[in-house]
């Protein structure tokens, strides 16, 4: 159990661990229909955000990865990428296949932050779990994040469906 | 920044959950006997298990308190969970924001020993030094759940109001540590 969470720092971001003060601009962008609408199909409310929050800090403390916190350099928050285990219900499975996902406020959509971020934690996870295969799902309708996926070296895998909603999953292999 | 301390009572141990735990938590968590009155009532699956896991982990970090894993000290067995949380539950209750909510469970080859009352008595007291003498600390359970709600009598809660939470008709109970 170690809640020591590196930091990370790109040209412009810093990702580090989420701090209980960083609530209030999680939820805000969790509350977002345009983040939301191809992760969890409508905005969380509080008390989901709120569990998000807190699994975002359980990854950290029993598995050793998780979600860092992406900040501009002045601090602000503008969303979060990592690793995560959620023992997804999906086949084909991903167990045993380290999963990266991304999330950004809308406002600052389109400017790159998202692959600065997840080159950023790529890089840390091939330290930490070795230059292996990784994996990520996106829905077939989010097309600026297969775009990124794809320029992070990601290929579609298979297409299924996750929770009664079609989803495509990618792997990038080394 | 810590997980849970580990307190003793005569017959358990409370301790931090941890991930060899998660086997017997997710199949507590699938009984139909332990989850007929928590939640929406219905066994969870080994995702939504999983969740409820790392929100009990992240709980402790994010706030200085949580939840424990129970084990039976003359087996070593994982026998069940408790703790205090907060869920952010959106009940229309206000005057309850950012109350710890306590809740308890056994394993059903326990039930009837007296460990979730053991297990409670020594998280209050935990608590009182936590949260300070005189906060208060709430608990829920369904009309029917005649075991937890003699838990809760037994340990000093009182019924304080009968109100809707996760969809179904629960009785409130408040404790003054």
């Amino acid at each position: 159990m170690s809640n020591d969470i590196p930091t990370l720092e790109t040209e412009r971001l810093i990702l580090r661990g989420h701090r209980a003060e960083d609530f209030a601009a999680y939820a805000k962008m969790w509350a977002e229909p345009e983040v939301t609408r191809f992760i969890t199909g409508k905005p969380c409310t509080e008390e989901e955000s709120w569990a998000r929050f807190m699994r975002a800090f359980g990854h950290w403390a029993l598995l050793g990865f998780g979600f860092w916190s992406i900040h501009l350099k002045d601090g602000t928050r503008i969303g979060e990428a990592g690793f995560l285990d959620v023992k997804r219900d999906l086949v084909p499975s991903l167990e045993g296949i380290p999963e990266i996902g991304w999330s950004l406020m809308s406002a600052v959509h389109g400017r790159g932050y998202a692959s600065e971020a997840v080159g950023a934690a790529l890089a840390w996870g091939e330290a930490r779990f070795g230059k292996r295969r990784f994996a990520c799902i996106i829905s077939p309708d989010n097309a600026p994040s297969l775009k990124l996926a794809a320029k992070m070296g990601f290929r579609e895998a298979a297409r299924t469906t996750y929770h009664g909603e079609p989803i495509t999953v990618l792997h990038r292999d080394p | 920044m810590s997980g849970a301390p580990r307190l003793e009572t005569p017959r358990l141990v409370l301790r931090a959950m941890e991930p060899r735990d998660f086997g017997a938590f997710a199949a507590m968590s699938a009984d139909p006997l332990v989850r007929r009155y928590s939640g929406d009532g219905q066994p969870r699956t080994e995702e939504e298990s999983w969740s409820s896991f790392l929100i009990i982990a992240g709980h402790w970090p994010m706030t200085g308190y949580g939840g424990w894993a129970i084990e039976e000290k003359a087996s070593g067995r994982f026998v069940g969970e408790l703790g205090f949380m907060d869920r952010k539950r959106d009940r229309g209750m206000p005057d309850l924001d950012g109350v710890p909510e306590m809740g308890w469970g056994v394993i059903p080859s326990v039930f009837g020993k007296g460990y979730a009352t053991e297990a409670v008595t020594a998280a209050l007291d935990w608590g009182k030094g936590y949260f300070g003498a005189g906060a208060r600390v709430i608990a829920l359970t369904t009309e029917d759940n005649t075991a937890s709600i003699r838990v809760a009598q037994k340990c000093g809660f009182r019924e304080f109001r009968r109100g809707l939470s996760a969809g179904r008709p629960r009785l409130f109970f408040a404790r003054i540590l």
